[in-house]
């Protein structure tokens, strides 16, 4: 589905990422496991194109998307649901689904009925501002948003921070769901417990390298990596 | 005691109410320009100091598209011409130049829309010379309007202004390319991700926003003389329009043109001396007030 070939990313004259590469196989749930600041996020800015790297490639469905324009990337077919949710605050949680299927009509796949089938709660505050939105709410809103331009491969930042454990509980079925919908997903967490129970394969990155990467199991063995790079 | 009696012993009534109906003319005049120069500067971010040369141009452009046409339906016609015209040319503007600063410093920004400005000066003076223009009155005559008399063609201006009013709020909150405007004013780089192209919605708010300019300048052109330099004139009580109304906010804007129509008028009838220091009062006292602007502000 998708391949991280050697990419350095910078943001100004700050070095972030240092050669990362990874992969993503079709139907797979795949994470990026790390600490604040490891280099996460600008993974997933870089691969999403928002901060493209300098040097290395990313191949996603055969094409080289390194250097393409945002919202080229995202009509692949490529969603994108960010760390701090980023909902439109001034438009209702249907308006926020609405201009996303704006981007990308190919594939009959999701609209907003499948959408809240999948996330009821939505449904009933339809007409709620985003701004007015629990964290939850942001969250679910902010998935659903991006499942409205029929992705293949979703780009997941922490869904699961300031979450209560109940709503993560919750939040991790609908993810898993979504795989069994044939997507593939790239799911950056710092929670590692919720996200390994889910997890086909993990990488683990600290300081802008990938450190390890195997199976759950693999990890779970290794005790070493995970009290230097994740302390647990 | 009858009411008449009452009348009587307040000559000025109907000079009030007449003062008030040209007030509100000029307001919506303002509120036209001002509604197109808040969404502008709402979704794109940008001080487009060049909103008031379209404006300018609306006026030229409406003059020759008349003058061309000939009669009586000329102004009508120019109605519909002229602000196209100033929206086509912004699209060259936007497409050429407008697009290379939006990420810029705010300072390299007033440079460039200053710096068009006097570039547009200077082509309205080669194109339509030094000399003054003016437009005969599509509607002459005079109407009364409780008790008050008006002239007709203030009627067209009062209407603009709760038509435009009406059909931005029709834009922005039923069309999808409306919410998508909202949506890019909040988070432009969150839009691209969803696979809409940002570049193309900014390039339609610039050229609905230069619409209304040109709008606003066709609507005052019978009523005035068309001038190089009465762009200024209105960008800088547009910009005050925009930053006490709240920016972005379409409403605010109508509001503060209401209340800087009524009491520019008003204040010409008992200071007529300080008549050019009312807006910039009015603005000092709302501001002081409100700081962030009488509604919401998107920045």
């Amino acid at each position: 589905m998708i391949e991280v070939k050697d990419i350095h990313t910078y943001y100004g004259l700050s070095h972030i990422l240092f050669g990362v590469s990874l992969q993503v196989n079709k139907e797979e749930i795949v994470c990026i496991l790390g600490r604040n600041g490891a280099g996460k996020t600008t993974t997933m800015r870089s691969i999403m194109g928002l901060t493209p790297p300098r040097q290395g490639s990313i191949i996603f469905k055969g094409e080289d998307i390194t250097r393409m324009p945002v919202y080229k990337i995202a009509r692949l077919r490529m969603g994108f649901v960010p760390d701090n949710r980023r909902i439109f605050p001034d438009l209702t949680v249907g308006e926020n689904l609405e201009i996303a299927s704006k981007g990308n009509s190919q594939g009959d796949g999701w609209d907003k009925e499948r959408v809240y089938r999948l996330f009821p709660a939505l449904k009933a505050i339809d007409s709620r501002k985003g701004g007015f939105c629990s964290g939850g709410e942001q969250q679910m809103l902010s998935i659903a948003r991006a499942l409205m331009g029929n992705p293949e491969f979703l780009l997941l930042d922490e869904p699961t921070e300031g979450l209560a454990p109940l709503v993560v509980r919750e939040l991790m079925e609908q993810i898993g769901r979504l795989r069994e919908e044939g997507l593939s997903i790239l799911m950056a967490e710092q929670n590692v417990k919720s996200a390994l129970k889910l997890a086909d394969r993990v990488y683990v990155i600290d300081r802008g390298q990938i450190r390890f990467q195997g199976s759950v199991t693999e990890l779970e063995d290794n005790e070493e990596i995970r009290k230097k790079y994740l302390l647990v | 005691m009858d009411f008449s009696a009452i009348l009587s012993q307040f000559p000025d009534l109907y000079t009030l109410a007449g003062q008030f109906f040209v007030g509100m003319s000029r307001a919506m005049i303002l509120f036209v320009v001002a509604a197109g120069l808040t969404v502008v500067m709402g979704v794109l971010r940008i001080v487009n100091f060049t909103h008031g040369t379209f404006y300018m141009l609306g006026a030229f452009i409406a003059f020759s598209v008349a003058q061309w046409l000939g009669g009586s339906s000329g102004f009508w016609l120019a109605l519909l011409i002229a602000p196209l015209i100033v929206a086509a040319l912004s699209f060259v503007v936007e497409s050429t130049l407008m697009r290379r600063i939006y990420d810029q410093p705010r300072l390299m920004q007033l440079l460039l829309t200053y710096a068009l400005v006097l570039a547009f000066n200077d082509l309205i003076k080669i194109v339509w010379g030094v000399h003054y223009k003016s437009m005969a009155n599509p509607i002459p005559g005079s109407i009364s309007l409780g008790g008050a008399t008006l002239p007709s063609y203030n009627l067209i201006l009062l209407a603009a202004g709760p038509l435009v009013a009406l059909g931005l709020w029709f834009f922005m909150s039923r069309t999808m390319m409306g919410k998508l405007c909202r949506a890019t004013a909040t988070d432009r780089e969150m839009v691209d991700a969803l696979g809409i192209n940002s570049k193309q919605v900014f390039a339609s708010v610039f050229v609905l926003g230069c619409y209304l300019a040109g709008l606003g300048g066709t609507l005052i052109a019978p009523t005035t003389n068309i001038v190089i330099g009465m762009g200024m004139g209105i960008i800088i009580n547009a910009i005050l329009v925009v930053v006490v109304g709240g920016l972005g906010n379409v409403w605010g804007a109508l509001v503060v043109s209401f209340i800087f129509g009524i009491g520019e008028s008003f204040g010409v009838l008992f200071a007529p001396r300080f008549a050019l220091v009312f807006p910039f009062l009015i603005a000092a006292t709302l501001l002081m007030i409100r700081p962030s602007g009488l509604m919401k502000s998107v920045w």
